[in-house]
């Protein structure tokens, strides 16, 4: 079988590295064997980041740099991505999932199905309550939307069970999970899902 | 989720193709064909986790160079052939006046990311989510372009 390949967009610093981080040990955990491709616009500070991490062997890490949007990258045009993520599953026979992180953009942000076979949109509680409710194509369109950094919430004076309600009502009901990368809390509820939906083991 | 899915891998043909056709028929006589409904929006993924029309649990899992189209055959053997039906989506047709108005109906499309099919003189917007959200976007252009909008009909 080939590798799952499952994207991860979201705005600007929403924890998309984070939910990385933080997914990793529990991928390790249940023998899913893993490689990373990160965006950013015109560095590779990401990979870097994971590759200082050493939660997989560096060469497992690979950065592609938008130059601008990037959500041309991901859905637009998603060449740069596609040859990155062949030439993973050249390099690791055998890799059961790529995950793939877009750079920060906006709330239209989509992922092209050529590219991936799921994607998640993270979003954070600082951003605003509201958020959902503005109903973004990412928020919309996503098969998982997160709603991260949940341990903020009563410094950013939201009201996290309405906004994930609002969240799930925008969505027709369709997977939403709150968590806090940081502390590794819903990341798990993630893993399952991914399973479930993509993973198939 | 208890039990694990029937995996599908590859398309095997395609139940158009003469021996296929052939075979899917007596199948069918006997109740061996089971139907996945993808709907069009769906279908240019290479994996998803789906109900058979009979609630078998089964997940597609297609090589990169492969691709789900109506009629797909995913999975034969003597008492059992899985067949993909992908629903044509509902469909909005846009018909420019004039040139200059199918300039502007075009680039602003395309800036939305619409999916849309090109037609002589015309284009289809396929509809991944309600026909309103459509019709609310297309509101403002109506200054701009000389268009006439065709309510969703099936293609
Ligand atoms: N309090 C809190 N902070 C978090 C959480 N998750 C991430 N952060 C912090 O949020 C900041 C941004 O996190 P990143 O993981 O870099 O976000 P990102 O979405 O990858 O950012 P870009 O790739 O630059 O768009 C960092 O300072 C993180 O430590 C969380 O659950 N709670
Ligand atoms: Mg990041």
């Amino acid at each position: 079988m080939t590798a799952a390949r499952v994207g991860i967009g979201g705005p600007v610093g929403s924890g998309k590295t984070a939910l990385i981080e933080a997914i990793l040990p529990h991928l390790a955990a249940a023998g899913i064997d893993t490689a990373v491709i990160t965006n950013d616009l015109v560095t590779d500070e990401d990979a870097e980041r994971l590759r200082r991490g050493g939660q997989l062997p560096p060469e497992r890490v690979l950065a592609v740099q938008a130059g601008a949007c990037p959500h041309t990258v991901i859905r637009e045009d998603p060449t740069l991505n596609i040859a990155a993520a062949d030439r993973l599953e050249r390099d690791f026979p055998g890799l059961d999932l790529i995950l793939i992180e877009s750079g920060g953009d906006n709330l239209a942000s989509t992922f092209s199905p050529d590219l991936v076979d799921f994607w998640m949109f993270v979003i954070d509680v600082a951003g605003g309550d509201d958020i959902p409710r503005k109903k973004g194509p990412g928020i919309l369109q996503a098969d998982l939307l997160v709603v991260n950094k949940a341990d903020l919430a009563p410094h950013v004076g939201v009201d996290l069970p309405l906004m994930l309600d609002q969240a799930q009502a925008v969505r027709g009901g369709r997977p939403v999970i709150a968590t806090v990368c940081r502390r590794d809390q819903g990341v798990a509820g993630i893993l399952d899902l991914l399973r479930r939906e993509v993973l198939f083991r | 989720m208890t039990g694990e899915p029937l995996m599908l891998l590859s398309v095997l043909g395609h139940a158009g193709d003469r021996d296929w056709h052939d075979r899917l028929h007596a199948m069918e006589h006997l109740g061996q064909v089971e139907v996945l409904a993808i709907p069009e929006a769906e279908a240019a993924r290479k994996r998803m986790r789906v109900r058979s029309d009979r609630g078998r649990d089964c997940a597609i899992a297609l090589s990169r160079d492969q691709s789900l189209s109506d009629g797909a055959v995913l999975y034969c053997d003597d008492r059992l052939a899985i067949v993909a039906r992908v629903d044509g989506a509902a469909r909005l047709r846009l018909t420019p006046a004039s040139v200059d108005d199918a300039l502007r109906l075009g680039h602003w499309c395309g800036n939305l990311h619409w999916k849309v099919v090109f037609l002589p003189g015309a284009m289809q917007v396929v509809l991944e989510g309600p026909v309103q959200r459509y019709l609310d976007r297309l509101r403002d252009l109506h200054g701009l372009a000389d268009f006439t909008v065709e309510a969703p009909h099936d293609p």
